[in-house]
């Protein structure tokens, strides 16, 4: 613990320039130790504050204000999205330096610092499922990548899992008190006939995977970006003829060695791993030894199967599913994690529209209570030991 | 309300502000006149020896909440439930119990105190029987300060959770005085508050679930 902590006031100053960007301002002022002094008054993205790690929301939805404004007054600076020519204001293409330029640029204006693209342009199905013209995106998508370090951003969150991404056979799931989870029930969609792509092998998966990472990993490299393969989610073997490999830590395993490498690394879903059968503190550690944990999706999930890995589940409140919340939040701490780190679908609360499930705006919030007591709550515990 | 006055916090929330000084010297109510520290010592142990033994039999416990603000004078009348030593007083008037307070944490600190020895001293004597859990900033005990967001006052909640949970306090804890947030000003009829700067149900979600995860996180140690 006191390495990483050294290692972290070391760092202390490149960080403070990094947050710095974009007129967020910091309170870093060359005193990280976490005492009361430095709290006080903060209103700032202060780096010392959040047990060090960098608080951060999705805005999938785009550039929400009512969403910004709440996120602000919660002290969470980060933003968590994709690029949207909407936000760029430009029709430029979506990987190009000008058009990544202005979307950084517009979440500058409000105060934000964009921190993590999820769910990257040009990486589709041509890549995913290796048909012709996957070159060309490929290409497109280092150009991507180089556009993003120019701008200022490190950190891509992408996944494996063509046609069909996030599925739910749930949207309104009465929870505690009566507020909306999603839900998964595999049994639901068993039989649902095949795509237009008909059946995807495990093998082809692979292939197409290692041939992505062979060509875009070095590229990484040489301009400091990380990539985060977030789990397949739902984390069952199959859905429609597409198989799905990011489905348990072997395979992740497997994934980081295809290609050993600073840049290619994981987002650690907190739900996807747990429902795999993984116990989330010891593979945050084993993940965060190797320092490739880059990104955190910090949330809770109930299986309702009995069976690992998960065929039926329920996402929950963060203080009531099957993870041991506090003993993870512990782990990020203690393997020294300082990178972006956001709740994820959260439940539909009172008061709240459920338009968007899993992103309910006063869910959010309770999530973010929760996660920043834990975040003190470690900080204070390691501290004094 | 007198002495309250809204303070813009991060991101546009807001604090709840106080300062005594203005208000320091506001006249006597005329259909209350003013009263003496003796005086309302005098009534309150009137009240609490009628009242403890029947509380006792009837298994209820007493939870007396502290004058907040904290100050030594209000409209003319001395106050008696503003400091240290005298809810130490308090206790000892009828030795149960069923005679104790609510433990506020904010409170504790605007007045100058460590919330920590002062949750371990009624904590230790059972006298602890209700608890409202909530931070500030004070610049100037007993007469200037700021009710903030849980994470970023001078109280240190964690500790204070620690304390509470260490001597097996079993009983209510009210994560109280949420931050005004946009969310709750924007609610059809705007926010609903009844003091400067404070918020509403959303405000108290946060406020909740910080609460839910100093308790797990106390438990997990």
């Amino acid at each position: 613990m006191k390495d990483n902590r050294r290692d972290f006031l070391k760092k202390g100053a490149s960080l403070a320039a990094a947050a710095s960007v974009g007129g967020i301002t910091t309170t870093m002022a060359g005193s990280l130790a976490i005492h009361e002094k430095t709290r006080f008054g903060s209103g700032t993205a202060n780096l010392a504050k959040d047990a060090g790690m960098q608080s951060s929301e999705a805005y999938f939805s785009g550039m929400n204000e009512r969403k910004i404004a709440l996120l602000k007054q919660m002290d969470v600076f980060g933003a968590v999205g994709g690029i949207s020519p909407k936000i760029a204001g430009t029709d430029g293409k979506p990987y190009e330096e000008k058009t990544v330029a202005a979307v950084k640029e517009a979440w500058n204006k409000v105060g934000l610092n964009f921190n993590v693209v999820e769910g990257p342009p040009s990486l589709g199905e041509k890549t995913k499922l290796g048909l012709e013209g996957r070159d060309e995106e490929i290409a497109n998508f280092i150009t991507f990548m180089k556009s993003l370090s120019k701008a200022g951003v490190d950190t891509i969150c992408y996944n494996w899992m063509p046609v069909i991404g996030w599925y739910r056979t749930d949207n309104a799931r009465p929870g505690r008190g009566g507020a909306l989870m999603t839900a998964f029930d595999y049994e639901d969609i068993k039989s649902a006939p095949p795509t237009q792509y008909g059946a995807v092998s495990k093998e082809t998966l692979w292939k197409n995977l290692e041939y992505f990472l062979k060509a875009v990993i070095p590229e990484a490299e040489k301009v400091g970006m990380k990539l985060a393969m977030h789990p397949d989610d739902p984390q069952v073997d199959s859905i429609k003829g597409i198989s799905r490999i990011m489905t348990s830590v072997d395979n992740f395993k497997r994934l980081v060695g295809l290609y050993p490498s600073p840049s290619n690394g994981i987002t650690m879903c907190q739900g996807n791993f747990s429902l795999m059968g993984a116990n989330i503190p010891e593979t945050i550690k084993y993940f965060g030894k190797k320092k490739l944990i880059h990104f955190v999706h910090f949330r809770n999930v109930q299986d309702l199967s009995g069976k690992v890995p998960s065929q039926k589940f329920t996402e929950t409140f963060h203080d009531e599913g099957q993870i041991d919340m506090y003993k993870s939040m512990q782990a990020y701490y203690d393997i020294g994690f300082r990178g972006p780190i956001r709740p994820d679908h959260v439940p539909t609360m009172a008061g709240d529209s459920n338009d968007f499930p899993g992103y309910s705006t006063i869910g959010s919030l309770f999530a973010w209570g929760y996660i920043k007591g834990l975040m003190e709550a470690v900080s204070k515990s390691k501290n004094k030991a | 309300m007198e002495g309250y006055y809204e303070k813009k916090a991060r991101g546009g929330s807001s604090h709840t502000a106080f300062d005594y000084e203005p208000v320091k010297d506001l006249p006597a109510k005329p259909q209350i006149g003013k009263f003496t520290a003796d005086q309302l010592w005098s009534n309150l142990t009137y009240f609490l020896k009628a009242i403890i033994p029947v509380a006792e039999k009837a298994g209820v416990r007493m939870a007396l909440h502290p004058n907040d603000p904290p100050i030594p004078i209000s409209h003319g009348s001395q106050q008696i439930i503003e400091s240290f030593e005298n809810w130490k007083r308090l206790i000892s008037i009828v030795d149960s119990p069923s005679n104790g307070i609510t433990y506020d944490c904010g409170v504790t600190r605007e007045m100058g105190e460590d919330p920590v020895e002062v949750c371990r001293y009624f904590g230790s004597r059972d006298r602890i029987n209700h608890v409202h859990y909530r931070n500030v900033i004070v610049e100037k005990p007993y007469v200037k300060y700021a009710e903030v967001f849980m994470d970023e006052g001078q109280v240190n909640l964690f500790e204070v959770m620690k304390e509470l949970i260490g001597m097996g306090y079993k009983y209510g804890l009210y994560p109280e005085h949420p931050r005004a947030l946009d969310y709750d000003r924007e609610q059809p009829g705007g926010l609903k508050s009844f003091y400067p700067g404070g918020g509403g149900y959303t405000g108290e979600t946060y406020n909740v679930s910080f609460a839910k995860a100093m308790k797990l996180a106390v438990l997990s140690m």
